[in-house]
């Protein structure tokens, strides 16, 4: 009894520490906006940072009420209890906790409260989104040092972690998609950050009018999930009469459009294949916020939506298939595109979009556990190479071409190692996270039931090996080789807020490269580099890296030790949350809501992991002949496939289909459209304007303004009264 | 009898000179009203105009043996006196302000 009460209070103690997560952004952003520009201006960072750390303590709190039994030492001491109940706490924990803090929306029998949603799934979301999120603003705390708008950026950051803390916190759908959108707003205004150039508000642009067509999708999926459901709670929706045959039988076209339509909300957010354009062109943000979109916050909430409506695509396998299908592709696409482009944070840009395709192909195979996975791992070496990016980026003067600089290593040796870490995690060399996530997938993937499953595993593997080619290719030429810096090196990022004309810029752009004394503004000589010294900044921004280094190091192993029996922590972790079917997984079907996992002819997780690591060093080794010991026989070789490269080149010209495929055509229908409202605005509606003004112009002589002719027409007009009463008379 | 004659009292001649006399000192007022441009002028013309109406008035209570127009024509005359001094005033005003007496000078007076 007293421990059910105690284990009670913890799960209600829980509740609210989630309740809480959001509001230490959110309290952090109106500080910042209310008193950011004239009392904090470059301090503008204290608030946000202490916000976010605040979240990331509670989140963490949470990771270890909800953990399955390994951290029983650290939940004893920190909650005072004895191992034995700390072991309970996780142990008996139900499939979720929610809770009910107050009502949003109300309207007769519709309600929407502000609830929160805890279960395994959300927690360890919002634990790597503040976690990340914490080390990106320490890092943007150095990274944008002096920069016009600095409060501007760490009040978006802020609303930015708010956003996509509601999102995965939240227990109803609509709570979701007031996240969603903030989410989505946040991007916008980040990434149009720099708005008087205009490639970078035409990013946010494009972006926010790409993920409309997912929000309204999603929008669309909500509606119906009311109509079918009558709620919008996810309990009600995932536990409710979802579980019943004839209800579903009942449903059928709702049971296929539902997910259908989610399924294109998360696509939009998540950038696969075919709303995918925004995410490459959205790095004309700041760096940090790229890492941001890239790694914790944004990208991930597409992922997080299909893991959480697992339940609803179970009941729906061709559209199930079609999320895996479209991720393999769209992993596949991405990757080749980024083993031809020559901006290194496009080639990262394109690496997510791949990634991203991983963990929908993870999903689609239901292996939800695998791709919620290979998110947490992403996060850590997505924004490790980002920020290792922006470093390389901060130091080169904007510079981020990747045939202008080599070897720098010599100069930037923190960058180059951190770097180093996240490009082996990403290319999944063995050890290092995005291994183990990966394989997970691919092992999944060839182990599916399904029988297109093992052949997404295969297109999979493919990708792997142009992973990892890519991937070392930007490391090589940047790092490796030769000493080689761009002019701009030593300069800061030409601030896009200086004036065009800028005397005093125009002679740093000519000198800078050969003075050491001269750094870019003044507003940030504070931390000026020398010329021949340490490229790698100051220490908020090494700092991130190294620790984002070490974690890329270390969570993969997560997948491997910790867990019950043969399982790695967090499938144990994960194996609660019903999104589940396949090789690691017995799960607990509620209703039989699973794929039945099949027992026969399985690959050896092993041996998937082993051909995934080959395949991964082979990458490697090909990068490593190309682009360093004969950097000249890559150029043979992309003469030889000139057609080749170039498609590449031009990213598969999707944005120039688009371009001729939808946006002239809506062009044109938009000129035709103004056509005819012209023609009834211009004739119609103008003829009532026009014809009280042609009467004026006839009238308007008598109105001379001489005595004599008012004169003559009061006489005449006199005269013809007159003779017309003679006439009436006569 | 005022009444019953009312039509035929053009037929008397002596009128009809009285009359005439009337309608031809309006009709050279009106003229001159119409035709010149200096204000004192036109103020004249005015004037010429309301003697041919009193004229009129007084042909009238002649011919009918009533004494009304003639009283008008006293209180008219009053009137008229009265009103040339006003009209005076605002001529001298108005070529004060534009040292012309040109009435088309205030042509932008239009509304």
């Amino acid at each position: 009894m007293f421990q059910l009460i105690q284990q009670l209070t913890f799960h209600h103690k829980a509740e609210i520490l989630a309740g809480l997560i959001p509001l230490f952004p959110l309290a952090a952003m109106v500080i910042i906006a209310l008193f950011g520009g004239k009392i904090l201006k470059g301090r503008a960072h204290v608030p946000a940072i202490i916000g976010i750390a605040c979240s990331f303590f509670l989140a963490i709190l949470l990771l270890l009420i909800f953990d399955v039994g390994q951290f029983n030492g650290i939940k004893a001491a920190l909650f005072h209890v004895t191992a034995a109940q700390a072991n309970q706490i996780g142990a008996l924990s139900p499939e979720f906790l929610q809770m009910k803090f107050s009502t949003w929306i109300s309207a007769g029998g519709f309600s929407i409260p502000f609830g929160v949603y805890l279960d395994p799934l959300s927690v360890l979301f919002v634990s790597f989104v503040t976690g990340i999120s914490l080390l990106i603003f320490i890092y943007s705390s150095g990274y944008m040092e002096g920069d016009y708008g600095y409060f501007r950026f760490f009040a978006y950051l802020s609303m930015f972690v708010t956003a996509m803390t509601i999102l995965v916190l939240a227990n109803n759908f609509l709570l979701v998609y007031l996240g969603w959108e903030g989410v989505g707003l946040a991007s916008y205004l980040l990434v149009g950050y720099y708005y008087p150039k205009r490639s970078a508000r035409d990013a946010a642009t494009k972006a926010f009018i790409v993920n409309r067509i997912g929000d309204t999708c999603f929008a669309i999926a909500i509606f119906m999930i009311y109509l079918t459901f009558h709620s919008l709670n996810f309990a009600n929706v995932f536990y409710g009469p979802l579980q019943s045959a004839s209800f579903r039988a009942a449903h059928q076209s709702m049971m296929f459009w539902i997910p259908l339509l989610l399924m294109f909300g998360a696509f939009a957010k998540s950038a696969q294949f075919p709303l995918h354009v925004w995410l490459p062109d959205a790095m004309e943000g700041p760096t940090p916020v790229s890492a941001l979109i890239h790694a914790a916050t944004m990208v991930t909430a597409g992922v997080y939506l299909i893991a959480r409506c697992m339940p609803i695509f179970m009941h729906d396998l061709p559209v199930l298939h079609l999320v895996g299908i479209i991720g393999t592709f769209t992993a596949f696409m991405a990757a080749t595109i980024a083993m031809c482009q020559y901006d290194l944070k496009r080639i990262w840009a394109y690496s997510t979009v791949s990634q991203l395709g991983y963990m929908f192909m993870g999903l689609g195979v239901a292996a939800g556990s695998a791709a919620v996975f290979h998110v947490f791992t992403h996060a850590f070496f997505k924004a490790l190479l980002f920020l290792s990016s922006g470093s390389v980026m901060h130091a080169m003067g904007g510079e981020l071409d990747i045939r202008k600089m080599s070897g720098l290593r010599k100069r930037m040796p923190i960058t180059t190692i951190c770097l180093l870490v996240g490009a082996l995690s990403l290319a999944g060399f063995p050890g290092w996270a995005g291994f183990f996530s990966k394989d997970e997938i691919l092992s999944a993937a060839m182990n599916s039931t399904w029988s297109g499953g093992p052949w997404l595993a295969v297109i999979g593997l493919l990708t792997a090996l142009l992973t990892a080619y890519y991937t070392f290719r930007a490391f090589f030429r940047v790092f490796m080789g030769d000493l080689v810096l761009p002019q701009t090196a030593g300069l800061h990022e030409p601030s896009a807020f200086a004036l065009p004309a800028e005397s005093d810029h125009d002679h740093h752009q000519a000198h800078g490269a050969d003075d050491p004394s001269q750094h870019g503004h003044d507003a940030h000589a504070g931390h000026g580099q020398q010329r021949n010294t340490s490229f790698d900044g100051p220490i908020t921004m090494w700092g991130p890296l190294v620790i984002l280094a070490i974690g890329a190091t270390l969570v993969g192993w997560l997948g491997v030790f910790g867990g019950h029996g043969d399982q790695g922590w967090i499938q144990s972790f994960l194996a609660r949350v019903p999104m589940n079917s396949g090789i690691h997984y017995v799960p607990t079907p509620p209703g039989g809501l699973f794929l039945p996992a099949a027992a026969a002819d399985r690959l050896s997780p092993a041996i998937g992991m082993s051909i995934g690591g080959i395949l991964a060093v082979a990458g490697i080794l090909i990068a490593l002949y190309f682009h360093l010991i004969n950097r000249h026989a890559a150029e043979v070789v992309k003469s030889a496939l000139r057609p080749l490269a170039t498609f590449l080149e031009n990213k598969w010209y999707i944005d120039e289909i688009y371009h001729y495929g939808i946006v002239k055509p809506l062009w044109y229908v938009g000129r035709m459209l103004y056509g005819v409202d012209h023609l009834v605005d211009g004739i119609v509606v103008n003829f009532f304007g026009y014809f009280p003004q042609f009467v004026g112009w006839l009238l308007k002589p008598t109105q001379s303004g001489r005595l004599r002719y008012y004169a003559i027409g009061m006489v005449s007009g006199l005269a013809l009264v007159i003779l017309g009463v003679l006439y009436l008379l006569r | 009898m005022m009444i019953t004659h009312a039509t035929s009292s053009f037929s008397d001649p002596v009128l009809v000179r009285y009359l005439a006399l009337g309608a031809v000192l309006f009709a050279i007022g009106l003229v001159g009203f119409m035709a010149r441009r200096n204000m004192i002028m036109i103020f004249l013309s005015t004037e010429i105009m309301f003697q041919g109406v009193a004229i009129n008035l007084i042909a009238f209570s002649r011919y009918y043996h009533n004494a009304d127009g003639q009283s008008f024509v006293i209180f008219l005359l009053t009137v008229a006196a009265a009103e040339a001094s006003l009209a005076l005033g605002l001529v001298v005003m108005l070529f004060r302000h534009r040292q012309t007496l040109n009435v088309d000078a205030w042509s932008d007076m239009q509304g």
